[in-house]
């Protein structure tokens, strides 16, 4: 479905040299490398959430993807095209969706926008009463459909913006930072439905965002990317088993700690009563939570997987060093 | 075509949401036309014909030109720039409809509701004012002035597409934009008749696009379609060829090298 092959996106970025004179009729170029030798494959109805940093490469390798963006070397293929023609067949068949730029007429209800998209894919009335009608269902957004744009809220027009976009039941779908900005209510709204809509319409979808739970929520599979590489491509749960040994202990003391304790070489505590937070390798989790019920008097405790923002985190410097 | 249709609708309907701010630019187009209207009738004041042009012929040919004027220069296009600029652009081409054919669409929009108040206001001028008029009498003339007007607006769309198509290399789109109305509003006949110029300068404006965009329907409507017409006529419609290719290989080059990095 999505072949990349040694992809290369060099950007050039005009550069000041100081000299007016210079800068205005032979302009000094910078080079950046966004990505360098990306390779991947993604297959039918999969959802795949692309993580890193600012400006480690996630939105460029998207928009080379989509079409938006010529890419310097590597070979592309998305539904059997080369996006960057984009031609009509192809570009009916996707959409991108970004959480900061909407498609929507800004003066007007979401549905004259529903309607300018009914007329560019070519959709027939029935269809069209079809799908508006599913992805208004899913969203729970029969009034804000008619209201008009400016007077909605982020999380009301992040709403009708996914209708518009998906109106014509899109094969690929990409997804850039789609909860920007949206309070938790409104971010799991979009999340769930997300889910659904690819349970429903059997979409392939690639994701960005910044909020880890996002993804954790919806990628099985996920691409660690950072400056331009790819620094893992597999499972959510593999990577959590390969990267992190440790477990999450804490424990709500009901009295202080006593002066002599200490847990076996290598484990690390953090204490501030009446809490202690607890790093236990996988391996000692049994004896380090019986020596924990033995020494200590607590009236609560839960041993939980690290958070994956941590893990992700050991990813980019392991890699990095 | 339903696509055509749809948009210009949508873009008919954005119109109307801030009235206030386009009866203002209504308003200014008015004013600015009298200062041109004032100024002639103080220079035909006590005289029958200067540079060629009757009393009549003058008043004729500065009432078509500002007509012809919101049809020509009424556009969307400085939209686009922003858009280019800000990454919103993206939008746009990620559907099977073109940018330039999304473009003129809304430019036709933005062109309908100009000219509908452009007749109102120069009738009501026409009826306030009473200048003398010329009123031509040859139907071939009125389709010929149609044909050139229709190949000007044509050259004026892509003239301001490809300024905003600078946007795609520098943020400083806004400059050019302006520069190019001061020399439209020297060059093109806005204020007075081009041929009467020196007839060396008129020759070599000939080879511009100033003179294609009002001028020349209005001088064809005043004089008719003589012989001498034929030469900027053809021009006309090379500058439509030449400013369309360009247009399309200046957004082709665009597309490849701008990065819509961090946007």
């Amino acid at each position: 479905m999505i072949s990349v092959n040694k992809l290369t996106k060099i950007y050039r970025t005009p550069f000041k040299t100081g000299n007016v004179v210079k800068d205005l009729f032979a302009r000094s170029y910078k080079e950046h490398v966004a990505l360098k030798d990306v390779s991947f494959e993604i297959g039918e109805n999969e959802l795949v959430g692309f993580i890193g940093p600012n400006g480690a490469g996630k939105t460029t390798t998207m928009k080379v993807l989509a079409g938006i963006l010529y890419p310097t070397s590597g070979d592309i293929q998305v539904l059997g095209a080369t996006p960057f023609d984009k031609r009509p067949e192809f570009l009916k068949q996707i959409s991108f969706i970004m959480g900061q730029k909407n498609q929507t007429f800004w003066e007007l209800p979401a549905t004259d926008a529903f309607e300018f998209n009914k007329a560019v894919y070519e959709i027939g009335d029935e269809e069209y009463k079809r799908t508006v009608g599913d992805l208004v269902d899913l969203l729970d957004a029969t009034d804000i459909i008619k209201m008009p744009v400016k007077t909605l809220s982020l999380g009301q027009r992040m709403r009708v913006e996914l209708i518009a976009a998906l109106i014509h039941t899109p094969k690929v779908l990409f997804l850039d930072e789609p909860t920007i900005g949206l309070d938790i209510v409104a971010q799991s709204a979009i999340v769930k439905f997300i889910k659904e809509y690819q349970e429903k319409y059997k979409s392939t979808i690639m994701l960005t965002s910044h909020y880890m739970q996002d993804v954790e929520r919806l990628a099985k599979r996920i691409i660690v990317i950072d400056q331009g590489h790819i620094l893992y491509d597999g499972k959510l749960d593999e990577l959590v088993a390969q990267y992190s040994n440790v477990k999450k202990i804490y424990v709500t003391l009901l009295s202080p700690l006593p002066h002599d304790f200490h847990l076996h070489d290598g484990v690390n505590f953090r204490y501030e009563f009446p809490r202690v937070e607890i790093d236990s390798p996988r391996s000692h989790l049994s004896e380090v939570l019986s020596h924990i019920t033995k020494r200590l008097e607590f009236s609560d405790i839960s041993v939980e997987d690290e958070p994956i923002e941590e893990i992700i985190k050991r990813v980019f410097t392991a890699r990095k060093g | 075509m339903n696509s055509f249709l749809t948009l210009f609708r949508i873009s008919l309907e954005q119109y109307f949401i801030y009235r206030l701010s386009f009866v203002l630019w209504r308003f200014r187009m008015v004013l600015n036309f009298l200062l041109i209207f004032f100024l002639w009738s103080a220079i035909y004041e006590n005289k029958v014909s200067l540079f060629g042009y009757s009393r009549q012929e003058m008043f004729t040919y500065i009432l078509i030109m500002n007509l012809l004027g919101a049809l020509l220069f009424s556009s969307r296009t400085g939209d686009l720039a922003g858009e280019i600029r800000d990454g919103k652009v993206i939008n746009y081409i990620m559907k099977p409809f073109s940018v330039l054919r999304q473009l003129l669409t809304k430019e036709a929009a933005d062109k309908l509701i100009n000219g509908s108040f452009q007749i109102v206001e120069t009738v009501s001028i026409i009826l306030i004012f009473k200048p003398p008029m010329f009123i031509q009498s040859d139907p071939f003339v009125y389709v010929a002035v149609l044909v050139s007007l229709c190949i000007n607006i044509l050259i004026s769309f892509l003239v301001l597409y490809l300024l905003s198509l600078i946007a795609f290399w520098t943020a400083e789109v806004w400059a050019p934009r302006f520069i190019y109305f001061i020399f439209i509003s020297l060059l093109s006949g806005s204020m007075y008749p081009l041929d009467i110029l020196p007839k060396s300068l008129y020759t070599i404006l000939l080879f511009t696009p100033f003179p294609y965009f009002n001028y020349l329907p209005t001088r064809i409507y005043l004089k008719g379609f003589s012989v001498s017409l034929i030469f900027p006529f053809f021009m006309s419609l090379v500058w439509v060829v030449i400013l369309y290719f360009l247009s399309r290989k200046i957004w082709n080059k665009g597309m490849k090298e701008f990065s819509f990095f961090g946007r």
